[in-house]
């Protein structure tokens, strides 16, 4: 039996106006530290708009909303903003699940989430 | 079991397992179909781990005909308890998460058991990752049903096929 151990991958984009986080990948119990230092070095780039692209995330269970919901509230808190943009299945069926589109700020693309 | 002369038993390990499981769970073991693709695992409840166990949930999930949201929900919900377990059930002590996954009986429902041998702490008042894990194998399972106590948490999920 082979082994599976989760895999994230991310990497940061600073722009002008706004940052994008590109995550690929698997967010879970695993991998979670490393999702909560993609959003940190995101929010780090000081700019007002932190976009967060999730289309090649392969799955993500309650513990990815946690560290968004977590990020939300700080980026709130400091007169900023996180966005998610780029929902794969997975994550949009946690999102609809739980309602927390009417929460976190939610955008089908990252070209949306940077213009409006 | 003995009413139906054509019910395979169980391997007797399997049945061992449902023997120390809530009277709930063991009744749902005795229900399943074990002729039929199933899992009966038993990993270290680590993080590193879970992963594994979604992968073979997203192996016999493919099999069942469920619809493609049910097959994300099954390995969503299953990660969600088997996490529970790695998280809360053995702060001190190295300890293991047992996965149990078939057909029922009717042929027409799917059930899946996840249980650990640990400790049982209330939900922090914090409604943090326990109660968001608890509350999203709610909302994505048709049936859930959860137990702890002095042997362990045991969850029991379950979703019908699509007619």
């Amino acid at each position: 039996m082979g082994k599976a151990e989760s895999v994230l991958g991310w990497t940061v984009e600073p722009g002008e106006h706004s940052t994008v986080v590109h995550v690929s990948g698997e967010i879970d119990i695993a991998t979670q530290p490393d999702f909560e230092e993609a959003m940190r070095t995101g929010m780090r780039s000081g700019a007002l708009v932190v976009i967060v692209d999730l289309d090649k995330v392969t799955f993500m269970s309650s513990v990815g909303l946690r560290v968004l919901l977590q990020v939300h509230a700080d980026a709130q808190q400091a007169g900023r903003s996180v966005r998610v943009a780029g929902m794969s299945p997975i994550v949009r069926r946690i999102i609809d699940v739980t309602g927390l589109g009417q929460v976190l700020a939610v955008y089908p693309s990252i070209e949306e989430a940077e213009t409006r | 079991m003995p009413d139906d002369p054509n019910s395979v038993l169980p391997a007797p390990a399997l049945r061992d397992w449902a023997s120390s499981l809530p009277s709930f769970a063991a009744e749902v073991v005795s229900q399943t179909d074990t002729s039929r693709p199933h899992i009966y695992t038993r990993m270290p409840a680590m993080a590193e781990h879970v992963g594994l166990i979604r992968a073979q949930l997203t192996g016999w999930a493919g099999r069942l005909g469920l619809t493609a949201v049910q097959r994300q929900d099954v390995v969503l919900a299953v990660d969600e308890a088997a996490s529970n377990a790695v998280e809360h059930a053995y702060p001190s002590t190295p300890g293991t998460v047992t996965i149990f996954a078939a057909h029922t009986r009717s042929g027409d429902a799917v059930r899946v058991i996840v249980s650990d041998e640990g400790l049982w702490r209330p939900p922090p008042a914090d409604p943090g990752f326990r109660g968001r894990g608890l509350a999203m194998m709610e909302l994505v399972a048709e049936v859930f049903r959860l137990m702890s106590g002095p042997g362990g948490t045991t969850v029991v999920l379950g979703w019908s096929l699509p007619a």
